[in-house]
């Protein structure tokens, strides 16, 4: 039992990881940003390239994290930013964005999957009954730093304030002066950043393929609705939930329905609370 | 001080403020009276930069702001405290003061922070609360020191007494003489004709998006202008050109 608990918790910090970047561009901006997963696989690549060409893991670590920062903020730059006052086209430049981002991998790279190797690799730690892989344990401590982190930018610094402020009421920020589309850069460069982070944890357990993000994309899209669209609390609160949920319908019910636990776990939230968790306008990047 | 001349806006087809031109002098309360739908807020909002000019020029203490951007225009000292007040619920009182200094370094945010808190104890008192705990007057008090935070030379207030007690509104009214007394300029729509007596010394009419009487606020009211435009008894001069 204590085993399924820890990789539920585990499976939950990659999904809060993942989850919060979405949220908080959907806080911010509106949209439901399904390139994620694009900039996932292409830090998991650059991270992998920069390994294969002989960088020590760090540096490989830190060059997928910027990769992700670079290509999240030239999504917006380029083609969010446009469509920003037309909430129908968002989805759809969403997916078509997605569909570039794998298909750069594709053709760089190939179809065929890559072993994104750590020093931490064959690291084992045993409490008791639970064993913790060193990929799982140095996920977890990313998930924990990364989120830190940003909850030290959102609530101690004036620009995470500017961008709680723009989550709440757009116009009203523009009203005093603040640089909206400033913000929009911000959260972008936030996401891509977690993207990184979330590609060099989630990477070496997996591999590094151009379809390696669209699974936990799909539980990260769970999970914010769990938490309440723009939440970043609700995300982090509905990413432990449903990894914990997923874990225990896995190991106790059917491993083959893994991902359907999520869903009946959505669906039985959404029917007490519509909204998700957290969900009110006050909340939205909080 | 502030200096508008010929401010159109118009949406697509549709004009909403038609060659609109009015002052503001410092350390006064001027009011923009009318009816519903006559044009008031769409005047601040376009004098703020919010909605898109046809036509028209701001000039601010001499300086000719019309194609700056909001964010020049409130660092150009021209604050603008909306309707409905428009905080964030979610901020604190203290958070939602400090977005209104933006941009500005840390040491001016904290030294002006001190001053509204002087001004206002109570604001201080429960600066740690959510904003969205307010009461509406309480709401309003902080959405003008939210105002204040950028330091501006020049308000522009869009119906504060809205949705207020009497009351509030009083309070509203005091804080609004004490901000003109500091020496600030404050262009005020306001439907309340009690506040509007109390505090502007001199005001502007519009009706159907254009001026249509200036004077003092006795002489408005002397004259009938005001309860012409409020029961849409004004009219557009005829020389205006509508």
């Amino acid at each position: 039992m204590s085993q399924v608990l820890v990789n539920g918790l585990f499976l939950g910090c990659l999904f809060a990881v993942v989850a919060v970047g979405l949220t908080l561009v959907y806080g911010v901006m509106e949209v439901p940003n399904f390139a994620h997963a694009g900039v996932i696989v292409l830090a998991a690549y650059a991270t992998w390239a920069a390994g294969d060409a002989g960088a020590p893991f760090a540096l490989a670590a830190l060059a997928g994290i910027a990769c992700g920062a670079v290509v999240s903020v030239l999504t917006e730059v380029l083609a969010y930013r446009w469509v920003v006052d037309k909430p129908a086209a968002s989805p759809a430049v969403a997916l078509g964005l997605l569909l570039i981002l794998q298909n750069t991998a594709l053709r760089g790279y190939g179809g065929a999957g890559r072993s994104l190797d750590t020093p931490y690799d064959t690291v084992l730690f045993r409490i008791g009954p639970v064993t913790l892989p060193g990929v799982k344990v140095a996920l977890v401590l990313l998930a924990v730093l990364s989120l830190a982190a940003l909850h030290l930018l959102l609530s101690r610094t004036s620009l995470g304030r500017a961008m709680r402020a723009v989550a709440q009421d757009r116009e009203a920020a523009a009203m005093l002066g603040v640089p909206i589309r400033r913000q929009y850069t911000l959260a972008f460069l936030i996401a891509g950043l977690l993207g990184g982070v979330a590609a060099i944890a989630y990477a070496p357990t997996f591999q590094v393929s151009p379809y390696m993000a669209d699974d936990v994309l799909l539980s990260a899209f769970v999970v914010v609705v769990l938490g309440g669209l723009g939440s970043v609390r609700g995300a982090v609160t509905g990413a432990l939930v449903l990894g914990v949920a997923e874990s225990l319908g896995s190991a106790y019910v059917s491993s083959a329905y893994q991902s359907a636990f999520g869903f009946l776990l959505l669906v039985l939230v959404l029917v007490r609370w519509p909204s998700g968790l957290r969900s009110t306008d006050a909340r939205r990047v909080a | 001080m502030l200096t508008v001349e010929d401010l159109t806006v118009a949406f697509g087809p549709t004009t909403a403020v038609r060659g609109v031109t009015l002052h503001a002098a410092p350390g006064t309360v001027t009011g923009i009276l009318g009816a519903n739908g006559a044009g008031k807020s769409t005047t601040l909002l376009g004098i703020h930069g919010r909605v898109p000019r046809s036509s028209g020029r701001i000039v601010l203490d001499g300086q000719d702001v019309t194609g700056h951007d909001t964010r020049a225009l409130v660092r150009a000292g021209l604050a603008l405290c909306p309707e409905n007040r428009r905080l964030f619920p979610g901020l604190t009182i203290e958070d939602n003061l400090l977005v209104g200094a933006h941009g500005q370094g840390r040491k001016v945010r904290r030294q002006r922070l001190r001053g509204i808190y002087d001004r206002f104890g109570w604001v201080h008192a429960r600066r740690a609360e959510p904003a969205g705990r307010l009461s509406g007057g309480q709401q309003q008090t902080v959405a003008i020191a939210r105002a204040l935070m950028s330091d501006p030379r020049l308000v522009l207030l869009d119906e504060p007494s809205s949705g207020l007690s009497p009351v509030a509104v009083d309070e509203v009214g005091e804080a609004l003489r004490d901000i003109a007394r500091a020496g600030t300029a404050v262009l005020l729509v306001e439907q309340n004709v009690r506040l509007v007596r109390q505090l502007c010394s001199t005001a502007w009419v519009i009706a159907h998006g254009e001026i249509t009487a200036h004077g003092t606020v006795a002489e408005l009211f002397a004259a009938g202008a005001v309860s012409d435009a409020y029961l849409g008894k004004a009219t557009v001069p005829p020389d205006s050109g509508s």
